[in-house]
């Protein structure tokens, strides 16, 4: 028997005895006093969210009245990328803009989700939900749950949903006709919450990550995807290969949670980015700002500020190229596009002489260690994060003590009023030898979430 | 606190206690949580199409076949013959890149194996076809590629006599020879074609004058493949 119970125990029984043992009335003296004015309030637990340098999105005033703002805006939007090309990273800004601690911070891949479009009045039969903004699929039998405010109610879908539907046929759950339980305005939350279990190309196919064809060009004139026959959108296959990567700064300390080079998918020998605390983002479109001086030994390439677009580990191979001539340095010690605020001018590297005189000023600079990481990946990607990393399997976010390091026994994730930054990027992967036609001229949307727990 | 009040208030905890215990003293607890997500967020590929036209042709598109490889019409026309040693014979093509992405170079290249097949032909009334249609055509044809305005004037002769001027047919490249190395490597123009460029080419093709009767009625087929990568 807990202890809890011996004493709740004790105090029935000291109850019954004073009551029925108690009796009789005296007429005595008597003084009495109370302390009135007693008051206890609650702490408030709530987030915001910046992208970039934009405006708060904050949890506080979300239109589904219950501390879940599931529309801050995308912080990725890219357009007309071609395989190897390292997509621009947005920086994210997470604050606790409560008044407590999070024991717990994470950060997770999005369920399927929408916004109800059209009221719901309690009482009334439910056969579907008008949505708009449906993210990712919902596939039938799939559980949808309505929120807002202190108001949840569960259905089961009856039929695949796929953006852009405005409808997601439903019946009560356990399955039977559904009634609505409450009042739920336009604007409540729509979420199915077993989605991200299915990536394959299936009608289960339920995840977050969904890919359409192209309807508009690139660029003016061109095709675009929906004039190619070689680009089905079946199993979501960009989502399948696309890369994520999630980069903590905070403080100016780095550690990769998500992409290659996290524990979750390191990068074999295990050194870089395992001690930089850096994921594998390639550098694309860097140049030399200068000569390597020959036959002087070279400590340093030199490279124009603020190109750096990736990160660069400690023991990574650099790639100096001039038409057909190159080079092979060893990076000596880590460099990313964070440090400094007005860019990396130079890629620290192992002293090495160079052998010719051809690398003059606009020579290109490539890692090829982490380029060769992310072109051969294939577990960070976008369909991995739905189903491996949604909201029942989140990535714990424990606050990092060093590059590379974090200290996963805090008791605190995030204070209240504490601030932590994330770079988060994608990477079209350039796999050497395999064609990638299919996935020209298709779009893949998802979401990220992140939470906070008291 | 009076004795009532005390009986009453033992009695609520004594309720309380008693409800505790049958639920094992144990309760749930809603904590506080809260949620942000960035959505929507968009990751879109471009695309990379070539075009190939040759006069009184529609126009072929690289996504006309199977993975973005389009079969188009030939450059030289099988129905155009040429006439005797020292005839020549030319066709015109148009590559344009139709996607949204800039390309890397353009190249060309032969295909299949052999690259170029030789079908010996029939001459109508010679009884005695021994001598007749067993050349190597293929092997013999010199093949001169050159680059073209929009208005077909001659900008520079890439395959053959290279150099910027027009080429000079009798100085062509062995077609067969041409096409076996280009299969190794394909022929680079050195020219990257940002996305709506467009290239004019034209390809002669000569038999010299020391092919001899071996050389009647034979038929020399070939591909050409024209290749873009995105940059």
């Amino acid at each position: 028997m807990t202890e809890l119970k011996k004493f709740l125990l004790g105090l029935m029984l000291l109850g019954a005895v004073t009551y029925f043992g108690g009796g009789g009335t005296w007429a005595s003296f008597s003084a009495e006093t109370s302390n009135g004015g007693n008051a206890i309030s609650s702490g408030t637990l709530t987030m915001s969210d910046q992208i970039n340098s934009g405006g708060l999105c904050l949890t506080a005033n979300a239109t589904s009245a219950n501390n879940v703002n599931p529309a801050c805006g995308a912080a990725l939007t890219l357009t007309n990328v071609a395989p190897g090309i390292a997509a621009s990273t947005a920086k994210i800004t997470i604050q606790n803009t409560g008044s407590i601690d999070a024991s717990k911070f994470a950060v997770w891949a999005s369920s399927t989700n929408a916004t109800l479009n059209a009221a719901i009045t309690s009482g009334n039969s439910v056969t579907s939900l008008t949505v708009s903004g449906l993210e990712g699929t919902v596939a039938s039998g799939d559980t949808i749950v309505l929120s807002y405010g202190a108001n949840t109610q569960t259905f089961l879908a009856t039929a695949v949903a796929t953006p852009p539907a405005t409808t997601i046929s439903v019946q009560a759950s356990p399955p039977g006709p559904a009634t609505a339980n409450a009042n739920y305005p336009i604007g409540a939350t729509v979420t199915d919450t077993t989605s991200d279990t299915n990536s394959g190309s299936t009608a289960a196919n339920n995840t977050d990550c969904y890919d359409r064809q192209t309807t508009s060009p690139g660029t003016v004139g061109a095709t675009k995807g929906t004039d190619l026959n070689f680009n089905p959108i079946l199993g979501n296959p960009f989502c399948a290969r696309a890369l994520l990567f999630v980069q903590e700064t905070t403080g100016g300390l780095n550690y990769c949670w998500y992409g290659s080079g996290s524990p979750i998918d390191p990068i074999a020998p295990a050194v870089g980015e395992a001690v930089s605390g850096l994921c594998a983002i390639p550098i694309i479109g860097v140049t030399t700002s200068g000569v390597l001086t020959f036959p002087g030994n070279i400590t340093s390439i030199p490279i124009t500020p603020t190109t750096l677009n990736g990160s660069v580990s400690a023991g990574d191979q650099i790639v100096v190229t001039s038409g057909a001539h190159t080079e092979t340095f060893t990076a000596g010690a880590a460099a990313n596009f964070l440090i400094g605020s007005t860019g990396v001018t130079s890629i620290p590297v192992t002293s090495q002489a160079v052998t010719t005189p051809t690398f003059p000023a606009g020579s290109t600079v490539v890692d090829l260690t982490a380029a060769n990481a992310m072109n051969s990946d294939t577990t960070s990607t976008l369909a991995n994060f739905d189903t491996a990393h949604h909201s029942t399997g989140p990535i714990q976010l424990p606050p990092v003590t060093a590059s590379g390091t974090a200290n996963a026994t805090a008791s605190v994730q995030l204070a209240h009023n504490a601030t932590r930054t994330f770079l988060v990027g994608l990477y079209m992967p350039a796999p050497s030898g395999i064609n990638q036609n299919f996935l020209q001229g298709l779009v893949s949307t998802f979401g990220i979430t992140w939470h906070i727990d008291q | 606190m009076s004795r009532t009040k005390t009986k009453r208030y033992l009695v609520l905890l004594a309720a309380v206690g008693l409800v505790a215990a049958a639920l094992g003293g144990t309760g749930t607890f809603a904590t506080f949580t809260a949620d942000v997500t960035n959505s929507n967020n968009t990751f879109q590929t471009g695309t990379l199409v070539l075009s190939d036209t040759v006069p009184s042709v529609s126009t072929c598109y690289s996504n006309n076949g199977a993975g973005n490889s389009g079969t188009c019409a030939a450059i030289v026309d099988t129905g155009l013959v040429l006439q005797k040693p020292g005839g020549w014979i030319s066709g015109t093509v148009t590559i344009k890149n139709e996607g949204s992405l800039a390309s890397s170079d353009l190249t060309l290249a032969g295909s299949g194996s052999p690259t170029c097949t030789n079908t010996p032909g029939t001459i109508p009334g010679s009884p005695n076809t021994a001598q007749l249609g067993s050349g190597d055509l293929c092997s013999t044809l010199r093949f001169s590629l050159e680059k073209d305005d929009s208005l077909g004037s001659p900008l520079a002769c890439l395959v053959g006599n290279v150099g910027p001027t027009a080429c000079d047919k009798t100085l062509g490249t062995p077609l067969k020879a041409w096409l076996d190395t280009s299969v190794l490597t394909p022929f680079d123009f050195s020219d990257a074609l940002t996305t709506g460029a467009t290239r004019y080419y034209k390809v002669y093709l000569y038999l010299p004058t020391s092919a001899d009767n071996t050389f009647q009625g034979v038929t020399a087929a070939f591909n050409l493949t024209w290749h873009i990568a995105a940059a």
